[in-house]
């Protein structure tokens, strides 16, 4: 943020660059071999849905344009915080197509005036043990980071950190340990 | 159509091609530049006189201002949560403050500030801290009791843009010579009640008449200037939630919460008075707007009707 903005009390959305999500499947493609976390095939955007029509019309578009192509319906739900998270499902194998439709979500948001209101974009992985793993996308940050949840609310934070070592060379990583957000329960985890 | 379908080029015809529904105001920043000036004037006119007697002493002034205002600015946040009985709680205490808070700085890309929760029962919060590193957001028990999640979560989001706008430097920064003028008159007055320092007191007494008009002006601007941050934040904190409705409300039940809460209540935020989301002056009369920390309800709710507006013409 500029000194005038600091100055004028106004903070300007960044611009995000969506294309980095195209760097998941090659990550993914790592964190096999490194640590035998494979995708489940799940995805998920979450955003805020503003208040008013404009947005309901521009959910229904979403799902109109993930729809078409003969796909599994995406699916909407809301969480107890009023966010809606919008989960697509793909063949476990086909992490690329899963990727260009979390992408094609955002950026129809993005196009609709909405970026201000994405949060994060997350693709689920699972262990050979069973254990679970998302790799979340800040939207606003361009970045990404691990989030392994453990049964009671408890965070797999060893795995998080052997995750960041397989894989914190094929996607720009989010350095601040601060930032790496819970999101319990996200759909597609 | 082909089962394997390319992929789509990533902005391929967005259907509704909209405006940004939260264009900065030009009205109000002009507005706000000229209230920052006349605070710039402020400073000029109090370092003047040091100016007067000499170059070191002007120097000397100007570096005395800059510590005290550096140390206001380091320790606002202990100073703002000690003064309204405030106290940090982990996610373990909180989950769904932190939840909501951690959600608005994704929102907001801040790093996440503290979180800390007071007993009192009169509905408020606050912000301090001098920037988004250092930041401590606070709600009083009385807010999480008469809110809902969705207006608790518009009035974090006012509070984060606070953080996001720097708006407790900015405010510290404007009040400080007001703040000054307002010492040394207190100061002056207590040498003139005393027969023993009388004397003294009359030969100051030019001085005090030259800073009584540098206070008054110095309060009207920083009050003005705060008025303007509020807006401000109104705007930016609905741009983090994307819901102008819920802060609308949950300023109107904030308002009648506080005229009707205690007085001890009102008196123990009133340190932190222009850092609270509502106005928190122990009186039940509201002096004129000139006077003010905060715009009046009214005129609030006004602006986030014309975001509701912007929101539900299609952004």
């Amino acid at each position: 943020m500029g000194f005038l903005d600091t100055l004028l009390g106004r903070s300007k959305p960044v611009k995000p660059d969506l294309d980095r999500l195209f760097a998941l499947p090659t990550a993914a493609v790592t964190l096999e071999a490194a640590a035998g976390f494979t995708p489940t095939g799940l995805g998920s955007v979450c955003f805020r849905a503003p208040e008013g029509g404009a947005f309901a019309r521009l959910q229904r578009d979403v799902q109109e344009l993930l729809d078409a192509d003969e796909g599994p319906a995406v699916e909407f739900s809301t969480d107890d915080y009023g966010y809606t998270w919008l989960l697509a499902r793909h063949a476990p194998e086909d992490l690329p197509g899963l990727v260009t439709d979390l992408h094609a979500v955002n950026a129809t948001l993005e196009a609709g005036g909405f970026g201000p209101h994405l949060l994060c974009s997350l693709v689920g992985f699972q262990g050979p043990d069973g254990r679970r793993l998302a790799l979340v996308y800040l939207y606003k940050r361009g970045t990404f980071y691990p989030f392994a949840p453990l049964p009671g609310d408890r965070r797999d934070n060893a795995l998080e950190l052997e995750v960041r070592g397989a894989v914190g060379a094929d996607l720009p990583f989010e350095d601040d340990l601060g930032r790496w957000f819970p999101v319990w329960g996200a759909p597609g985890l | 159509m082909a089962s394997s379908a390319p992929p789509r080029p990533p902005d391929a015809a967005p259907p509704h091609k909209a405006r940004p529904p939260y264009e900065p105001d030009p009205v109000l920043a002009r507005r706000m530049l000229l209230t920052m000036f006349l605070v710039l004037l402020v400073y000029a006119a109090t370092a003047l006189p040091f100016f007067l007697l000499g170059a070191v002493w002007g120097l000397a002034a100007v570096a005395a201002a800059v510590v005290l205002a550096a140390a206001v600015c380091r320790y606002t946040d202990r100073l703002a949560l000690w003064a309204a009985e405030g106290r940090e709680v982990t996610a373990d205490r909180e989950p769904e403050l932190h939840a909501i808070v951690e959600r608005l700085c994704v929102s907001a890309d801040l790093p996440k500030p503290r979180v800390a929760v007071s007993d009192l029962a009169a509905p408020n919060a606050f912000a301090a801290g001098s920037g988004p590193g250092a930041a401590v957001v606070c709600v009083t028990r009385g807010l999480r009791e008469r809110l809902t999640p969705e207006e608790l979560a518009g009035v974090l989001g006012h509070e984060m843009a606070h953080i996001a706008n720097r708006d407790v430097l900015v405010a510290s920064v404007a009040a400080f010579p007001s703040m000054c003028a307002e010492l040394f008159l207190r100061f002056w007055l207590g040498l003139a009640r005393r027969l023993a320092t009388l004397p003294i007191a009359v030969l100051l007494a030019p001085v005090a008449l030259a800073v009584l008009p540098l206070h008054l002006v110095g309060l009207v601007t920083s009050l003005a200037l705060s008025r303007y941050r509020e807006l401000c934040a109104d705007t930016t904190g609905t741009l983090l939630t994307g819901r102008p409705g819920a802060l609308a409300a949950a300023l109107a039940k904030i308002h009648t919460g506080m005229a009707d809460a205690a007085p001890a209540d009102r008196r123990a935020l009133r340190p932190v008075n222009a850092l609270c989301v509502a106005r928190a002056a122990p009186d039940r009369r509201r002096p004129p707007e000139l006077l003010c920390s905060h715009p009046s309800l009214e005129r609030r709710t006004a602006r986030l009707t014309l975001v509701s507006q912007r929101l539900a013409d299609g952004g």
